[in-house]
């Protein structure tokens, strides 16, 4: 079952979280066989957060967001906290102007402040962690660190 | 000479990553900036996904236009499908006749600067869409 045309995502762990970078772009398959990676790697290791890297990712359409937030939602009710960092200001634009539903999805700027906010203490979370941070607040965010 | 002009014929999930791919580079040679790039390369994929979705098989033109000295891609889906049997609904936020994405077209229309559709029941459709560097 092993395809090896696909290119895999890297899962490393790192202060108790595991990191995953998406590449600059995304192949039929990358998603798939990421979530199948990310779900095995959650499941055999105890992991207090996951964080998922987007910076490098150039594009990303409503089907592929569609198929990411289903691997991240399977991926919390398995028990680690999910967060979403370093979407770029574009992806987002485009994103917000589709109309993709980031309802409870959370997100940081960067990997450093996304593993701050996993690391924290549940309660009294602050900027960056926001757990009810929305797309545009996303988007203002992206834009306000590119500059 | 750079390529100033590419279809792409779509018939698989991997077209649309090539119609992507070399949307990015006819932006990147039309001076687009990279929000801009991120926004009509959005459409792209949108519209090549439709293809596939509603169609099954279809092509998207990629050219780079100018008007005066201002530069920008142009972008024309293709596809003889169904058709869409009212364009009105279907530019309406929250219909799809798919019921699994919603937003399609009139998202893709706020992420371009010009949109243009022609669809009509039998007829196919026909989605060109621009955005100005």
């Amino acid at each position: 079952m092993f395809d090896s045309s696909i290119p895999r995502v890297p899962l490393q762990r790192t202060q108790g979280c595991l990191l995953g970078t998406l590449p600059r772009e995304l192949v039929p398959g990358t998603l798939e066989q990421f979530e199948l990676d990310l779900l095995a790697k959650v499941r055999q290791s105890a992991l207090a957060g996951v964080v998922i890297d987007l910076s490098a990712l150039e594009l990303m359409d409503l089907t592929e967001f569609a198929k990411l937030r289903r691997s991240l939602r399977m991926t919390g009710m398995l028990g680690p906290k999910v967060i979403v960092v370093g979407l770029r200001p574009g992806v987002v634009a485009g994103l917000v102007a589709l109309g993709a539903d980031a309802a409870g999805l959370r997100t940081a700027l960067n990997v450093e402040l996304g593993l701050e906010a996993l690391l924290q203490k549940p309660a009294g979370t602050t900027a960056g962690s926001d757990e009810s941070a929305s797309l545009p607040d996303v988007l203002r965010r992206a834009l306000a660190g590119a500059r | 000479m750079l390529l100033r002009q590419q279809i792409v014929t779509v018939v698989a999930e991997s077209d649309v990553t090539l119609a992507v791919l070399a949307a990015r580079d006819l932006a990147q040679t039309a001076g687009l900036g990279t929000v801009q790039i991120g926004a009509i390369v959005t459409a792209v994929s949108e519209l090549a996904r439709n293809i596939i979705k509603y169609a099954g098989h279809g092509r998207v033109e990629l050219r780079v236009v100018s008007r005066g000295s201002q530069q920008g891609l142009e972008a024309v889906a293709v596809d003889q499908g169904p058709g869409i049997e009212s364009l009105e609904l279907a530019m309406q936020d929250k219909y799809s006749t798919s019921r699994t994405l919603g937003l399609g077209l009139p998202g893709t229309k706020r992420l371009v600067d010009d949109f243009e559709i022609d669809s009509a029941p039998g007829r196919g459709t026909r989605v060109l869409v621009r955005k100005w560097a």
